[in-house]
């Protein structure tokens, strides 16, 4: 009997002890915290449930879980949810569900999610039925109709943001030889560019030998700037130093530029500590300076910031600096637009080498967009230190201070000493707006009108005493003593009197002495003027003389044209003279 | 009574049945509510620099945080949120604070998305800790989105306590995130601030997402704002947004509009 009991009591215990340890071993709904959390509170309709989001049904019915998931608000268990069930269907329920997920997704074509499902959908399914969907992308997206009728080299730029772009680069990453193939077959032009590209980016950060041999075979023709850009942005996320290598051994000139601006700005934000090492390799002193504007552009702001500073001065005294320089100045307005303004500030403001202080500017326009109250502060506490130069490019940070509260910038203007400083603050106070009180700006203006020497202030008032009277503005901004200013002004007038009475704006124009003041009123009517009546406008334009304002109304006019009637714009565009060709946008200048 | 003799076959039931279900029950998943798929294509470590980085700036991690950055080696945006997504099941509340702050340091597209990311999953499971980190931060686009989305309703909060440019934003962020959110509360409780630009600057907005409900409230509504400036501006956006939700509903108004040429709010005639 003993036994029969030992043995009961041994199959009973090996039950508890089994059935307690499956029961521990099954999920339970609050197992975990986080995941509770994600999918409750998260989950905002009842579109997540996981009723819905797991449930296996017919092929068909995939895509039509994911519209009704795409339909609800963005949450992280949205897009989870939409990805598992991608990550879920088999090769037949791809091949079944395919003209349906592209229907879906060329309605909801525009928000940038139907991109980021396009992908995720052309991935998986060319991972598991590279066959299926090869057929089923010759058949619909990738027929040459598709690729290029109607197609102009700009749609194919903003491609990237479409479904079209999201398979696009599933398709390169899985397929990369396939889609060699098909490119080298579309007849050559600007609109193979964009594939191009992605291709040779995708097959280089998988294997940079394979890459070589891509890009000899796109070598020859126009194929090879769109190739060898891919090559560069493929080897900056595998190996910086042989970006490096590779962008540097172009000649001299804009595709070298572009080549190491690419490099640097992935060594500023992937290892800065690459970045003299680098530099040390290049001979030119501007390609120096510049290349490491742009590597700690890309850097985190706290790296950034003393290492701007520490270097600005080294440049300085080295005889390297120049304060014209485009990477310094877009350098210091992005750093300026966070936490070490300040800092920033107090440094540029001092920086004797950079005579007009334009970084100064550049920090103090930023700044005071981003935190006029701070950056009023700051000037409060520096109003008996500030430099000449540096008053004079207060006009734009003093007009967000004037913007952000009107009243206070009017009684805070008030505090400060007799000066410019004063004078242009009550002056931005005055024009703020259409409220502003415009007889007591125009009177504000005079102190400042001898210093204004490029014409900002006038522009400005000039665009406010515009809202009342067009007119009027004319006579005063004629009457201005300083050119840039008359300029400035007359641009203003033009665009606002084109705006609200193009006929009366003909009257007046036709009035105006040639010279560069109506050449940039006539800039203003005909660029705005082109949308109604582009024809009338490349009249006007044809009056401009100075190449610089000739070539800005020009192409204004033509881009507006070609909406309408392509040809024409064409004919009309090749046939100007007296265009500054440098200036020429590249895309016009291969027209011309 | 359980003799002692009895005690061998108890324990030894027992721990069978505990082996034998160790052994033939499949490996337990963390419960994500989420049915569990197959591995992803395409994801990959992360490369050597980055890897290092992240092993130097979290000594003591088991793998989990290693784990979250892999996931932004997963080069289909999609997909990578899905990894994210995952890995982040694995991070604990704590932990966050300290990821974010590494990533304020860092620079990449795919860590951005990650704060982004991480910022928001903060605020969904400790609010109150976000967005005490939140109000010292430099409150960068990012924050405010994640804010706006994960914490509607104390991002609404925190916008009408402050005077910060950010916080109009914050109050747009917030608007946008919660479609079912009822306004008028809202709508009261920032009409009953003092009268100048602040209020203003967080009317404006709360006005423009009125529209979707009542777009001849929301453009009647325009008339509060203290300033001709802000009432031109809020005007336009409000006609731009009834436009796209109902065009011929706002027809009427535009024509009365180019009747009395209130031209302010429309920009130029062309």
């Amino acid at each position: 009997m003993r036994p029969l009991i030992g043995m009961v009591i041994a199959g009973g215990s090996f039950l508890i002890g089994w059935s307690g340890t499956r029961w521990i071993a099954q999920p339970h709904p609050s197992h975990s915290s986080i995941s509770r959390v994600t999918v409750g509170a998260a989950a905002p309709s009842a579109a997540f449930s996981s009723q819905e989001t797991t449930s296996a049904g017919p092929p068909k019915e995939h895509p039509a879980t994911i519209r009704h998931l795409l339909a609800g608000p963005y949450s992280q268990a949205r897009d989870h949810a939409v990805a598992a069930e991608l990550l879920k269907l088999s090769p037949k329920e791809f091949r079944a569900g395919a003209d349906e997920m592209l229907a879906l997704l060329s309605e909801k074509s525009g928000s940038g999610m139907e991109r980021n499902v396009a992908e995720a959908w052309m991935d998986r399914w060319l991972e598991i039925d590279a066959p299926g969907a090869l057929q089923f992308l010759s058949r619909t997206m990738l027929t040459e109709e598709e690729l290029l009728a109607g197609k102009s080299a700009e749609a194919f730029e903003r491609l990237t943001a479409t479904p079209f772009g999201g398979v696009f680069r599933a398709l390169v990453r899985r397929q990369p030889e396939w889609t060699r193939e098909l490119l080298v077959k579309l007849p050559g032009g600007r609109q193979r560019h964009y594939f191009i590209t992605d291709l040779l980016k995708e097959v280089t950060k998988s294997d940079t030998t394979a890459a070589a041999a891509y890009l000899e075979a796109f070598e020859n023709g126009v194929g090879r700037p769109p190739a060898f850009t891919g090559y560069i942005l493929g080897l900056t996320s595998v190996d910086l130093r042989s970006a490096f290598d590779e962008a540097s051994k172009e000649p001299p000139g804009r595709v070298r530029d572009d080549m190491l601006s690419l490099v640097f700005t992935s060594v500023g934000e992937r290892d800065l500590g690459l970045m003299y090492e680098l530099l040390g390799r290049l001979d030119d002193p501007a390609a120096r300076r510049e290349s490491m504007a742009v590597a700690l552009q890309g850097a985190s702001v706290e790296l950034a910031v003393p290492l701007i500073i520490q270097e600005a001065e080294k440049l300085a005294s080295s005889g390297e600096w120049d304060s014209k320089s485009n990477p310094w100045l877009e350098l210091v307005g992005s750093a300026s637009q966070t936490t070490h303004a300040r800092t920033l500030a107090d440094w540029a403001v001092n920086f004797a080498p950079d005579q007009d202080r334009r970084m100064f500017a550049q920090i103090a326009r930023n700044w005071a967009r981003k935190d006029p109250a701070a950056f009023q502060v700051w000037l409060t506490a520096n109003t008996t230190s500030l430099g000449a130069a540096a008053v004079a490019k207060l006009a734009e940070p003093l007009a967000s201070v004037a913007a952000w509260d009107v009243a206070a910038a009017r009684d805070w203007a008030e505090t400060l000493p007799a000066g410019p400083l004063r004078d242009q603050a009550r002056f931005q106070v005055a024009v703020r707006g259409s409220e502003g009180d415009l007889e007591y700006a125009a009177a504000a203006y005079e102190p400042l009108a001898t210093t204004d020497t490029d014409g900002t202030l006038a522009g400005q008032l000039a665009s406010i005493l515009a809202l009342q009277d067009c007119a009027a503005a004319g006579d005063w901004a004629l009457q201005q003593p300083l050119p840039p200013a008359r300029v400035a002004a007359l641009r203003e007038v033009g665009a606002a009197w084109t705006g609200r009475d193009p006929v009366a704006a003909t009257d007046w124009l036709g009035k105006l002495p040639p010279g560069s003041e109506r050449d940039a009123a006539v800039t203003a009517y005909a660029s705005i003027v082109a949308r109604a009546d582009p024809e009338g406008a490349a009249k006007w334009a044809e009056l401009v003389t100075a190449p610089a304002e000739r070539t800005k109304v020009a192409v204004d006019v033509y881009r507006t044209w070609c909406r309408e009637n392509p040809a024409a714009a064409r004919a009309w565009f090749r046939s100007l003279e007296g265009l500054d060709e440098g200036a020429v946008p590249l895309f016009q200048r291969q027209l011309r | 009574m359980t003799t002692p003799r009895y005690l061998l076959p108890v324990l030894v039931g027992m721990l069978a049945g505990i082996a034998v279900a160790v052994v033939t029950v499949p490996q337990r998943q963390i419960d994500t509510g989420r049915e569990p798929v197959t591995a992803l294509p395409g994801a990959v470590s992360m490369a050597g620099a980055e890897a290092e980085a992240v092993r130097l700036a979290f000594p003591g991690d088991d793998g989990r945080i290693a784990r979250l950055f892999s996931a932004l080696q997963q080069p289909a945006w999609l997909l990578r949120q899905y990894e994210v997504v995952e890995a982040l099941d694995e991070i604990k509340p704590h932990e966050i604070v300290g990821l974010v702050r590494y990533l304020e340091s860092s620079r990449g597209e795919a860590k951005d998305e990650l704060f982004t990311t991480l910022v928001e999953r903060w605020f969904e499971l400790d609010p109150a800790a976000a967005r005490d980190w939140a109000l010292t931060s430099s409150m960068e686009w990012s924050t405010v989105i994640a804010w706006g989305r994960a914490d509607p309703t104390g991002a609404f909060e925190a916008a009408i306590q402050s005077d910060q440019p950010w916080a109009p934003s914050l109050l747009s962020a917030a608007m946008r995130a919660d479609d079912e959110m009822d306004m008028r509360p809202h709508l009261q409780k920032v009409r009953s601030l003092p009268l100048g630009p602040s209020r203003d600057r967080l009317l404006a907005p709360l006005i423009v997402a009125f529209v979707q409900k009542d777009p001849a409230a929301a453009y009647a509504a325009v008339e509060e704002l203290s300033t001709a400036s802000a009432r031109d501006q809020a005007r336009y956006d409000v006609l731009r947004q009834w436009a796209r939700e109902d065009p011929a509903g706002v027809l009427p108004v535009l024509e009365q509009m180019l009747l009395t040429r209130e031209l302010g709010a429309m920009g130029h005639a062309y």
